[in-house]
């Protein structure tokens, strides 16, 4: 299993470089560049501009330049906040965005895995009709309508959470000082796990469904073990399979950036600056964030196919 | 959601429980008020790019700059300039030698003293090409500058020099009526030299920032907050009584709008459009809307045919409803625009287009005989595309527009893009016609209409006009501030009335300030520093 998670991760190196490349010409590629939105530029402090971050000289030229600094570990300086390094802005965004990602994912795995389940046991019957519908509800309400709505009840009509930004705030947090850190995050949270918790929810139902029905659950069940262990035992791995494949990707997504969300609450996370940067032309932002998105996926990728290994006897990560 | 039935009644327990609690709390925050800090929460419209003044652009830090540094002059609590770091000084009588004399002991906030000297380092670096200054053009009135900007020039030889500690003479190489004003922009703040050579581009980091203005840099959460607390070293400290401010960032209006109502901000910069009759009828007093430095108008390529015809321009200006259209679509406190110039600039009597203040009905009827005149008419019907940038307020004034042509038979073609795109097509002229707005970094007429002068790097329209570009030369080498008006007046005049571009209205500033905020003045710079204001907030 190391071996094979080794040779996955060294296959990951050339898969790193394509997208590099790729995002680099890309990037390039797009219409205007990053000082073009300041009106009135003289064309003397565009050229001293254009010197300081080397965009006089030829594209190829830039991509070696840039490469040289990658693999030193320097991803540069940023072009819209220029007191600022790329590593630095990355630095304080990831962890936000992992916070709020991988909290958000933890809730909506729990929930939606459980009512997935319970609707599935319970298939055709009211309680079923019940989560479905919540969920195909909570797939219809995007964020950017959950998040303002959240936002009306609980900040400005009850008063009761923050609004924006990562400062404590609110009439909970001065009623319990001690619950005062976890404040700013409660409503991004809950936004962005409530599509996730539908998602999920369906998932699982569905694989349920579909486990409970093969030979082998019959067969426990023929033999006289009970209910619980049934379900415990012998369906919840193999159910689990198509939500850890869905997790998987959906992690290193959230986790890197959970653009509305983080807009609308005004969190310092990763999806903010991707986008920032992307829009303002700001070539290394916008690349460095691109690497990291990369692993971020490739690593995600792995962990799942290890996973799979685990829970399904069939797959042997050893031969693959 | 999942929880609908439940969460109203589980929401009021939770409230009942909590008033007990909010009740003591309240109790003992306003005991606590009595030598409480005062905190003033502002938004800043976005993450300030950099808090180094020489290389902002300006958009979104100046607001925390200003409270950062001070200038040679600086803006008073109602906009308007006045003394900064300088207490006085003289003028030569050819205009060309300005003599500032310093306030006695001035000194950085780590109590360094600051001298003449550190305004000579700071005006060099704005022009050192290696600084990459975004508006080093604005000084280079200062003899040698522009050279020294193109690296033609050693920057030892720019017309700057102490003659003490406290006095600093600048040399221009031509009078230049604006010089003062442009010393209170964020390329006349001072940088302090012992700083910045220390930590290079880190000297921007909280705990190595040093500044002169009536506030500090305490902490910088990227995306989160700029937190600046008052200098003790400021010269006027003793005026200052905001102890400490905090500047968020609010990109997205809607989330700004909402923080103000929950009192989490004290001042909000803008709000979402749709909710001014909303504000209008909740929130009145809190609403301040003020005309500002800002206009927005349509670009024609006076290069192009059929554009190269001034009765083709003219009939596409006269033929739109400013008024009406304005009414309908755009009521957020915007006013018809017939100049250039918005009549808010001080000094100034805007020089309107002459189809200013006729019946509507009379101008359409005089834009269909230009376009037949012109030889365009119902077999022949003028076609162009109308280039706007991807944002909904520019989409309904496009579509506005070509409504209004169409009855004079005009066909137009609405085509968007993103916004850095129309900047680079207006820069390199790939457009028939497109949208455009221009706000001036100083409150002076100039600052406009020195753009459509011939070859001027910023002449987007291509409007070439001998008599323009001689007035303005004089106007530029005027001191005398009625004359000049007058002379800038004439020029504006030859530009409206070849019609070379569309004014449509000029910008309001939209700010809500709670009524608890004392010292607010509504200012065309929308210059608000903090130091001249005081919060407050009702405790709870």
């Amino acid at each position: 299993m190391i071996d094979y998670a080794l040779r996955r991760l060294l296959i990951a190196i050339p898969t790193l470089f394509l997208i590099v490349t790729a995002s680099f010409f890309l990037m390039h590629a797009a219409p205007g560049g990053p000082f073009d939105a300041e009106a009135n530029l003289e064309p003397q402090v565009l050229k001293n501009l254009e010197a300081a971050y080397a965009l006089d000289r030829p594209v190829p030229e830039q991509y070696a330049l840039y490469l040289g600094r990658i693999f030193r570990g320097d991803f540069g300086p940023s072009i819209i906040y220029s007191d600022r390094s790329v590593t630095s802005l990355i630095a304080t965004g990831l962890p936000v965005s992992l916070q709020l990602g991988l909290s958000a994912l933890i809730i909506a795995a729990c929930i939606g895995g459980l009512l997935g389940t319970v609707a599935a046991l319970r298939q055709n019957t009211n309680v079923d009709y019940a989560v479905m519908a919540s969920a195909m509800t909570g797939i219809a309400v995007p964020s950017f309508v959950m998040a303002p709505l959240l936002t009306l009840i609980f900040g400005v009509t009850l008063k009761l959470l923050p609004i924006a930004t990562l400062e404590p705030g609110g009439s909970l947090a001065r009623a319990i000082p001690a619950f005062a850190p976890l404040t700013p995050y409660i409503m991004p949270v809950i936004a962005l796990a409530l599509p996730q918790i539908a998602i999920i929810s369906r998932l699982a139902r569905a694989a349920t469904i579909e486990v409970l029905r093969q030979n082998y659950v019959r067969t426990a069940r023929a033999k006289g073990v009970p209910g619980r262990s049934v379900v415990l035992g012998h369906t919840l791995p193999a159910a689990a399979l198509p939500v850890v494949s869905y997790l998987g990707p959906t992690v290193a997504n959230v986790v890197t950036g959970a653009v509305v969300v983080e807009t609308i609450f005004q969190l310092p996370g990763m999806g903010r600056f991707f986008v920032q940067g992307a829009l303002n032309r700001d070539y290394p932002l916008v690349l460095g964030i691109v690497i990291v998105f990369a692993m971020a996926v490739i690593v995600m990728n792995l962990i799942v196919d290890l996973l799979y290994g685990v829970l399904d006897p069939k797959v042997k990560t050893g031969q693959a | 959601m999942r929880s609908a039935c439940s969460s109203p009644r589980a929401a009021g327990h939770i409230i009942g429980k909590l008033r007990l609690a909010l009740t003591v709390a309240a109790v003992a925050l306003f005991c606590a008020t009595a030598d409480a800090r005062m905190v003033f929460n502002r938004a800043s419209s976005a993450d300030p790019d950099t808090l180094d003044p020489h290389k902002s652009n300006g958009n979104t830090a100046s607001v925390v700059l200003a409270d950062l540094f001070l200038g040679l002059t600086t803006a008073d609590a109602a906009g308007e300039l006045v003394p900064g770091a300088a207490e006085s000084w003289t003028i030569s009588p050819d205009g060309l030698v300005y003599t500032f004399k310093l306030r006695p002991d001035l000194s950085w906030s780590d109590g360094t003293p600051l001298t003449a000297e550190d305004f000579v380092y700071s005006y060099r670096r704005v022009q050192q090409p290696d600084t990459a200054a975004r508006y080093a053009q604005w000084f280079w009135a200062v003899k040698n500058a522009q050279e020294i900007n193109q690296g033609k020039r050693p920057v030892d030889q720019l017309g700057v020099r102490a003659v003490d500690d406290r006095t600093f003479e600048v040399t221009l190489s031509a009078p230049s009526p604006i010089f003062l004003e442009i010393n209170a922009t964020i390329m006349g703040y001072p940088v302090p030299r012992h700083v910045v050579e220390k930590f290079g581009n880190e000297w921007t980091a909280p705990g190595n920032h040093v500044s002169n203005g009536a506030y500090v840099l305490s902490a910088r959460v990227p995306q989160t907050r700029v937190t600046v607390i008052k200098n003790a070293k400021f010269y006027d400290a003793a005026n200052v009584k905001i102890d400490e401010v905090n500047f968020f960032p609010t990109e997205n209006l809607g989330t700004a709008f909402n923080r103000f109502r929950a009192m989490e901000l004290d001042v909000a910069l803008n709000f979402p459009p749709e909710q001014i009759d909303w504000i209008r009828a909740n929130l009145p007093k809190e609403l301040h809307v003020a005309p500002n430095l800002g206009v927005y108008y349509f670009l024609i390529n006076n290069k192009k045919a059929p554009f190269t015809d001034r009765r083709v321009r003219k009939a596409l200006s006269a033929a739109i409803d400013r008024e009406s259209m304005i009414e309908k679509l755009f009521d957020t406190g915007v006013t018809p625009a017939y100049s250039l110039v918005p009549v808010v600039v001080p000094n100034y009597n805007v020089g309107a287009a002459d189809i200013a203040g006729r019946p509507q009905a009379e101008r359409v009827a005089e834009a269909k005989k230009l376009l037949a005149d012109a030889g365009y008419g119902p077999g022949k019907p003028l076609k162009f595309s109308l280039l706007f940038d991807t944002l909904e307020e520019n989409r309904k004034m496009a579509v506005a527009m070509a409504a209004m042509w169409k009855p004079l038979g005009v066909e137009v073609e609405l085509s968007n893009s993103e916004f850095r795109d129309i900047q680079r097509r207006a820069r390199t002229g790939e457009y028939e016609v497109m949208r455009f707005a221009y706000f001036s970094p100083f409150a002076d007429a100039s600052g406009y209409l020195n753009l459509y002068r011939t070859g001027d790097a910023s002449n987007y329209a291509g409007f070439v006009n001998t008599a323009y570009d001689q007035l303005m030369t004089e106007a530029n080498a005027t001191s005398d501030i009625a004359k000049r008006a007058e002379l800038m007046r004439q020029a504006e005049k030859i530009l409206m009335d070849d019609y070379a571009i569309i004014p449509i209205y000029h910008y309001a500033g939209r700010r809500l300030v709670h009524q608890y905020v004392k010292g607010w003045i509504d200012n065309a710079r929308n210059q608000n520093q903090s130091r001249y204001l005081t919060v407050a907030r009702p405790a709870g």
